[in-house]
């Protein structure tokens, strides 16, 4: 019984960090591109809910979900092209630097345009409640949750790994001097995968605004959780993202089985941990930029 | 009220440190008044109504003439964080001689300053915090304590549990925030349980930082408790009772711990449970129901507790200054103690009691309303019968000499 | 930085800071906060702005000495003041030690998002540990103590004792930075590696310095909570980190006094902007990231820059006029090693590999005392990997390495260095942010007594400065001493990059390349340098000028494909027809030249092009031209800019000046992926097929961006790759990776040429290839004639010449001979005569 509640957590960890994977995703994508960590990441994750709830009280729970990412990707578009641009071949210090201070900037943004006090947001009456399978109890719109994050993972995977886009992107971050020197522009899918990153945490906020509340540091309380992630997978390393964010959620489970008042230090001492053994991350590759 | 006090995420890149001078034109002559509260951080939600609420004190106080002649000039400020509490609130001894201070939200802010105006032998009201040392082990002669403490909230919430039998021979599993505050709750809480007769079946500390409480909704799952009893702070309550409308468990649920503002920004048909509250807009009395106009003709919506409690803060004080004819601190505490009554726009009067500066007032529980009750999206609570009754003396919800550490 | 007035500013503002506050309507409370951040930021700019470590967490360092502070004084020193603040100081020193030791074990980003989640894990348990820290409410109740006469419950009181604290800790800092120490950070910011091979033990600089900062913020901590009789958990809390570090950045890091302008901006800034504005903080946020991306050098930086626009210093020739060059000088004295004979360097049979490929082999040589010893060989031979294995850049697979009969091997680098064995760098390697004398100061330091002195001035080491003059004088730098290493020309660079490694006074010298990129009479004044250094102790020198080498070294060692070849003087050198072989060719082709056409119309023209990467000019008036329908063979030893002009050819290198016209448009100043459009392709050295990507997505890349009718030049459909590389077509499916080098070749070339293809630029295509596989490349390039121009760069000099019609051989940049290449092929004396020997 013990054994099997435990076996419950760990699943649920594992629902859990398919939650943090998406947020973690985005900030790895743009970290492999153009070596920034992001830290104006959970500022689009702010901004995706915040523009979600704005288009759902109009349109609709579907519209605000579907839309709120576009939205605030083509704001990834600026994002990309004024500021980060600059800082692609820049000490990464300074990209972090800059970054911080956007997030400063958007969080003091929403709270000027939407005030201070947090939001309400919720669910289609449909999606409440739970489903039992087997003997574990699954929330419906986490199951929901989570087949948008398999498809958005697996759409991401498809993207990069069988289409010509992908196959210029994996290239680019090798050899940009050779992806030039076969005739391709590389700037429009820099561009372009940023604003996927971008569009990824926007879709995340818009997905979690039922779920957690909206006011706006909500995007520096998910950057923390997403950058470990992030951290502990290897800088840039799609699979090892995926692995952390799995990791990160089961420990967060466990931790909050066996000693739940350390669920939030276990994270950062397991990032604390990676780092001192395996510097990179677990599936990180070298990087000289960064060491 | 640490309960709100924002668990500012460790690792949260959030707010930096700011001040906020709301800047009200210098007057001489006039009687100032140091009113620091957050206004950023996650505090600052429910300092944003404060600040509203007590500039609508003084516009009346003032465009009535004023106190003993003089207007009063009240300098809004943000308190931040504790130190810039502190450095603030002795600059504005020090530098802006204002007569008093006023204000706060934060327990840990409120705290520090409480300790300026000792230093300065200054009068300090302490409006908003809750927490239970401050009126307890830390209290000190030059501050005296609006809002309601911990075990008045858990009392009013208790007592409406107690009468409607989820206590007594019920199953009970406490979530609590584990910080400060959310201990102070807990402990409460299970006096009350244990004095009326019920059993803990389960007692979860939560980290301040958690955002998601599906592990301890699975673990309560377990437990099968007949009644879920949360002491949680800030957004964590917020994040609680969205979580657990959408896991839709079966368990009746309560909380010791919420403020109305917290309670809007749960979102439609979430919220569900009993919980208790020191003042809501919905109380039937002539002067909650113009307060409650006036308001809502400002800022086109109702206000929340904090707005409350911040207006009938400086009419109290306002009211202090005109009996004694001073704004001197030695004979406004003299006042206070002296269990002069209070116009607080609930039925019965509110005083301070004079051996631990606290105002004792009523308190109440709310419910939720039926689906399809609400008038518009501030109105979906259902408001309780006032605790204590009408029977029993108001400071029956407060605790005792013997339990309350206090020495002036 | 001049100490005197930094103390005389530092004491001003101190005194002035409470009046100007309290005129702008500020208490003294206020003043004294600005005081204690700035000792904080004080403490962590010795780790972000003069060691280049940047902490992400430093608040963890003010709030855990705050803590300590208030602890102890709660329970062991109620009612005082000066016991803990000792107690604290003590215990962030021994807790930044602890921790800093694993930290520090980290570098870059990982050091940054290390401290990162140290604060929040500080934060986490100090929210938490309520019994300890009193959670969330803080550790409140703290008293100020003091003695009677002088409260420092008054607050201008407290102002002025935080004041003499912040003066003291501004007076030890700069004598920190001052000390032969605190240089020593400044060279680890400037270039870690480079201070690490001048003998320093970089790690325990690091752990100083780190726990230094730690203590230096730990106080401001202890002094901003007695402010407030408090500490509370946003002190260790990460977005407080963030703010100092963006007091820091807004203030000027590499100016002392730039963090305490950044907490002066950054406070009043708050105070006086949020009267206008309830939104300040938006505002606040806005200015930092404008910092960041307009002025990273900060409020300091912009003062320094308009100070040079008032007065702004002498021209560079100016300045480089004073220098003062001597011909002919010996050695100075202290830098002669004791009398050594017999065997100095002995390296036996050590081996390297990186990865799968085999850099060096069994590789043995001695150096005796007294002698210049030379080590040649060509390209990838494995020289510069001998000496990394040497100079403990990376240690051997096996073999050993004995310097005067000691083993080294294994050891690190500093302490080689210390042992006696110095070396300078292929690519110039200096700490460019500081003047010469800095440079050679610091290596001249590096082994005095007194290198981790951190109190004394610098300058008051007489002996250390007149050393270093000697050195400035003995390398003909002086008189420019104050030129920072950065502005100087190449030759000058090379020539300090020399001088830092004789200034570690080694036992035996160890040159990488010395002369690479000089002007002939630089070459003539460092040949001359050497050669005088070798007069007093061994030097070891790997050179691609041979004839300078051989003439000035006793004894030479040639190297190929990672072996010895042979050891010997150099007459016997120059005899073996081993060593021949190894570089000018046998003079019989293994594939004969097949077709020779008639020359076509002019395609490429490329015209007095200079290039330069950074300081180094690496084109120098470069002049070529290719016709339609021919092989082109540029020539020339390593480092005479050959990949650099087909770089430079394919838009991946800008050229400075000169023209570049392709069928008769410029297209000099295009990009790249411009150029490769209009019909250029490029085959990089190392082939650079895209690894983890197959064969087929290797050739789909070259098809997309380029037009594949083959109206113009050659584009290959997959069709005639296969006819061409039949081996490829099962191969499709393999990650290029996986392809034996051969493959590799045919893959890269095959992709190149799936666009629209003019001309091919070849970098070294038969590199490291098995004879079948260069004879059927060989045999593609030649049938290839027909439909594309080639530019080919190729060492093995028999399989170039036979495949080329037109030879251009480059030298230092420039092209010094362009012809037929039939008579080099056939005539091996000529070929000898005009390539070398």
């Amino acid at each position: 019984m013990q054994l099997l509640f435990l076996l419950e957590q760990v699943v649920n960890g594992l629902v859990l960090g398919g939650y943090y994977l998406l947020i973690a995703l985005g900030l790895s994508l743009i970290f492999s591109v153009g070596g920034v960590v992001n830290l104006a990441h959970g500022a689009f994750y702010a901004l995706g809910a915040y523009v979600s709830l704005e288009i759902a009280r109009r349109l609709g729970f579907g519209a605000g979900v579907a839309l709120s990412p576009v939205v605030v990707a083509l704001l990834g578009i600026a994002f990309e092209r004024f500021i980060l641009r600059r800082f692609y071949t820049a000490d990464p210090i300074l990209s972090l630097l800059v970054t911080f201070g956007l997030a400063l900037v958007a969080e003091q943004a929403i709270r000027i345009a939407w005030g201070a006090a947090p939001l309400p947001a919720s669910m289609p009456q449909a999606f409440k409640g739970a489903v039992v399978l087997g003997d574990f109890l699954f929330s419906k719109y986490r199951l929901f949750l989570l087949a948008v994050v398999a498809t958005v993972l697996a759409g991401i995977w498809l993207l990069l790994n069988k289409t010509a886009f992908g196959r210029v992107v994996r290239a680019g971050i090798q050899r940009p001097d050779m992806v030039a020197a076969l005739g391709i522009r590389l700037q429009p899918y820099m561009t372009t995968i940023v604003m996927l990153g971008v569009g990824m945490a926007a879709l995340g906020g818009a997905l979690f605004a039922p779920i957690v509340i909206v006011h706006p540091a909500m995007g520096a309380e998910i950057l923390t959780v997403a950058f470990v992630v992030v951290v502990i997978g290897g800088l840039g390393s799609f699979w090892g993202v995926v692995l952390a964010a799995l990791l990160v959620g089961v420990v967060r489970g466990i931790t909050t089985h066996f000693v739940p008042a350390a669920s939030e230090a276990s994270m950062y001492l397991l990032m604390f941990l990676v780092l001192m053994f395996r510097p990179r991350g677990l599936l990180g590759e070298r990087i000289e930029k960064f060491e | 009220m640490t309960t709100r006090r924002e668990l500012l995420k460790a690792g949260t890149a959030g707010a930096l440190a700011l001040g906020f001078p709301a800047i009200v034109k210098a007057q001489s002559a006039a009687i100032k008044i140091g009113h620091l509260t957050p206004m950023t951080g996650f505090l600052g939600a429910l300092g944003v109504y404060a600040v509203k609420g007590i500039q609508i004190a003084a516009e009346e106080i003032n465009a009535a003439g004023g106190v003993m002649g003089r207007k009063l000039d009240v300098m809004s400020e943000d308190s931040v964080n504790p130190a810039t509490a502190s450095t603030k609130a002795q600059r504005m001894f020090e530098q802006d001689k204002v007569d008093v201070l006023m204000g706060e939200i934060n327990s840990a802010s409120a705290k520090t300053i409480m300790q300026v105006a000792d230093r300065n032998k200054r009068l300090f009201m302490q409006i908003g915090a809750r927490s239970d040392v401050l009126r307890g082990k830390d209290c000190n002669r030059y501050t005296f304590h609006v809002d309601i403490p911990v075990t008045v909230m858990v009392n009013a919430a208790g007592q409406a549990l107690a009468r409607e039998g989820y206590i007594k021979g019920k199953k009970i599993y406490f979530l609590t925030s584990d910080y400060l505050f959310g201990h102070d709750l807990a402990k409460a809480a299970k006096a009350f349980c244990a004095a009326n007769g019920g059993t803990v079946v389960g007692d979860e500390l939560t980290a301040t930082d958690t955002t998601d409480f599906s592990p301890f909704l699975l673990k309560i799952r377990q437990a099968k408790p007949d009644l879920v009893a949360t002491n949680l702070g800030g957004n964590q309550v917020t994040n609680f009772v969205k979580q657990y409308a959408e896991f839709g468990l079966p368990f009746q649920v309560a909380g010791f711990n919420l403020n109305t503002a917290d309670a809007w920004a749960a979102g439609d048909g979430n919220l569900a449970g009993i919980w208790p509250t020191v003042w809501h807009h919905e109380l039937d009395t002539p002067g909650s129901k113009a307060f409650v106009a006036k308001f809502r003709k400002i800022h086109g919506q109702p206000p929340e507790n904090h707005a409350w409690i911040e207006y009938v803060s400086l009419k109290v004080m306002a009211q202090a200054m005109n009996e004694t004819k001073s704004v001197d601190t030695e004979k406004l505490i003299k006042y206070f103690e002296s269990g002069a009554q209070f116009d607080l726009l609930k039925k019965r009067n509110g005083y301070f009691r004079s051996w631990d500066h606290q105002m004792i007032q009523e308190a109440y529980p709310f419910s939720v309303k039926p689906k399809g009750q609400a008038k518009d999206k501030w109105d979906f609570l259902k408001f309780g019968a006032a605790v204590p009754a009408p029977d029993q003396p108001l400071e029956s919800i407060n605790p005792p000499k013997s339990a309350n550490a206090c020495v002036l | 930085m001049n100490r005197a007035r930094t103390l005389v500013i530092g004491a001003g503002v101190l005194v002035a800071l409470p009046f100007v506050l309290h005129a702008m309507g500020l208490a003294v409370n206020t003043a004294t906060q600005i005081v204690t951040l700035a000792i904080a930021a004080l403490g962590l700019n010795m780790l972000v702005g003069f060691t280049g470590l940047t902490s992400f967490g430093h608040s963890t360092w003010f709030g855990i000495g705050a803590y300590a502070a208030a602890i102890s004084q709660k329970h062991w020193f109620p009612g005082q003041i000066a016991l803990p603040l000792a107690f604290s100081v003590a215990f962030v020193a021994l807790l930044s030690l602890t921790v800093g030791a694993l930290v520090l074990r980290r570098r870059g980003v990982y050091f940054a998002l290390l401290t990162l989640a140290l604060s929040a894990l500080t934060y986490t348990v100090a929210f938490r540990w309520t019994e300890l820290t009193g959670g969330e409410d803080g550790l409140g109740g703290l008293s100020r103590g003091g003695i009677p006469a002088v409260p420092l419950d008054d607050s201008r009181v407290y102002y002025a004792f935080v004041a003499l604290v912040a003066f003291g800790v501004l007076f030890a800092l700069v004598r920190v930075l001052r000390s032969p120490f605190g240089h020593v950070l400044v060279a680890i910011r400037e270039n870690q590696q480079r201070a690490t091979f001048q003998g320093y033990a970089v790690d325990r600089y690091r752990l100083a310095v780190f726990v230094l900062s730690a203590v230096v913020t730990g106080l401001g901590g202890v002094l901003q909570g007695f402010l407030n009789y408090l500490v509370s958990a946003e002190s260790v809390s990460v977005p407080f980190s963030g703010e100092l570090l963006a007091m820091v950045v807004i203030g000027g890091m590499h100016h002392v006094l730039g963090p305490a302008l950044g907490v002066l901006f950054y406070v009043s800034f708050r105070e006086l902007f949020s009267i206008w504005t309830g939104n300040w903080l938006l505002w606040f946020g806005l200015v930092f990231v404008g910092f960041v991306l307009f002025s990273p050098a900060g409020l300091a930086g912009i003062w320094a820059k308009i100070r040079r626009r008032l007065r702004p210093p002498p021209p560079e020739s100016a300045a480089m006029s004073r220098r003062k060059v001597y011909e002919g000088l010996p050695l100075p004295a202290f830098l002669r090693p004791a009398q050594q004979a017999g065997t100095v360097l002995e390296l036996r049979s050590v081996q390297k590999h990186f990865g799968g490929i085999r850099a060096v082999a069994e590789a043995s040589l001695t150096v005796r005392a007294g002698e210049i010893h030379a080590l040649i060989g060509p390209n990838g031979a494995g020289k510069t990997t001998l000496f990394n294995l040497a100079s403990g850049l990376y240690p051997p697979d096996a073999g050993a390495v004995a310097l005067h009969g000691l083993e080294i091997h294994g050891l690190p680098a500093h302490r080689i260095c210390r042992e006696g064995l110095a070396r300078s760098f292929q690519i110039t390697n200096l700490f460019k942010g500081l003047t010469i004398y800095e440079n050679l100061r610091l290596s001249v330091q590096a082994k005095h007594a007194a290198r981790f002195n951190a109190w004394r001035d610098i300058d008051s080491y007489a002996d250390i400065h007149a050393e270093t003059q000697e050195l400035a004088r003995f390398l003909g730098l002086e008189g420019i001493e104050e030129i920072q290493g950065g502005e100087l020309s190449y030759g000058g660079q090379r020539l300090l990059d020399l001088g830092i490694a004789l200034g570690s006074k080694p036992g035996v010298l160890l040159l990488d390349e010395p002369l690479a990129g000089l002007a002939a009479a630089e070459r003539e004044r460092v040949s001359a340098l050497v050669k005088s250094v070798g007069a007093a102790l061994p030097v070891l020198i790997v050179e691609h000028d041979i004839d300078r080498v051989l003439g000035l070294s006793q004894t030479v060692t040639v190297m190929n494909q990672g072996e010895v070849l042979m050891s010997g003087t150099p007459e016997a050198v120059r005899a073996d027809r081993r060593v021949q072989e190894v570089y000018t060719g046998t003079g019989t082709p293994p594939v004969t030249h097949r077709s020779a056409q008639a020359a076509g119309a002019p395609l490429l023209g490329f015209e007095r092009v200079n290039t330069f990467y950074g300081k180094s000019h690496i084109l120098c008036d470069a002049s070529l031209d290719v016709r339609e329908g021919e092989i082109v063979a540029l020539l020339g030893r390593n480092g005479a800019g050959k990949s650099t002009l087909l770089k430079t050819l394919a838009g991946l290198v800008p050229a400075s000046s000169g023209t570049i016209e392709f069928e008769g448009r410029g297209i000099a100043g295009l990009a790249a992926h411009e150029i490769a459009r209009r019909g250029i392709g490029y085959v990089p050295q190392g082939r650079g097929l895209f690894a983890g990507m197959t064969v087929a997505d290797n050739l789909a890349l070259g098809r997309l961006a380029r037009a594949t009718d083959g109206r113009h030049g050659v584009a290959w459909s997959e069709q005639r790759i296969f006819e061409y590389f039949p081996r490829l077509k099962e191969r499709m499916h393999v990650a290029a990776d996986y392809l034996s080098g051969g493959e590799q070749q045919m893959a890269a070339v095959a992709r190149a040429l799936s666009g629209n293809v003019k001309l091919l630029l070849l970098d070294e295509p038969f590199e490291g290839l098995a004879p079948a596989i260069v004879q059927e490349l060989f045999a593609v390039f030649d049938a290839l004639r027909g439909q594309t121009s080639i530019v080919i760069v190729e060492h093995n000099l028999d399989l170039v010449l036979a495949l080329a019609d037109r030879v251009f051989a480059l030298e230092r940049g420039a092209v010094f001979h362009q012809g037929p290449a039939a008579p080099l092929l056939k005539d091996l004396d000529y070929r000898k005569k005009i390539l070398w020997l």
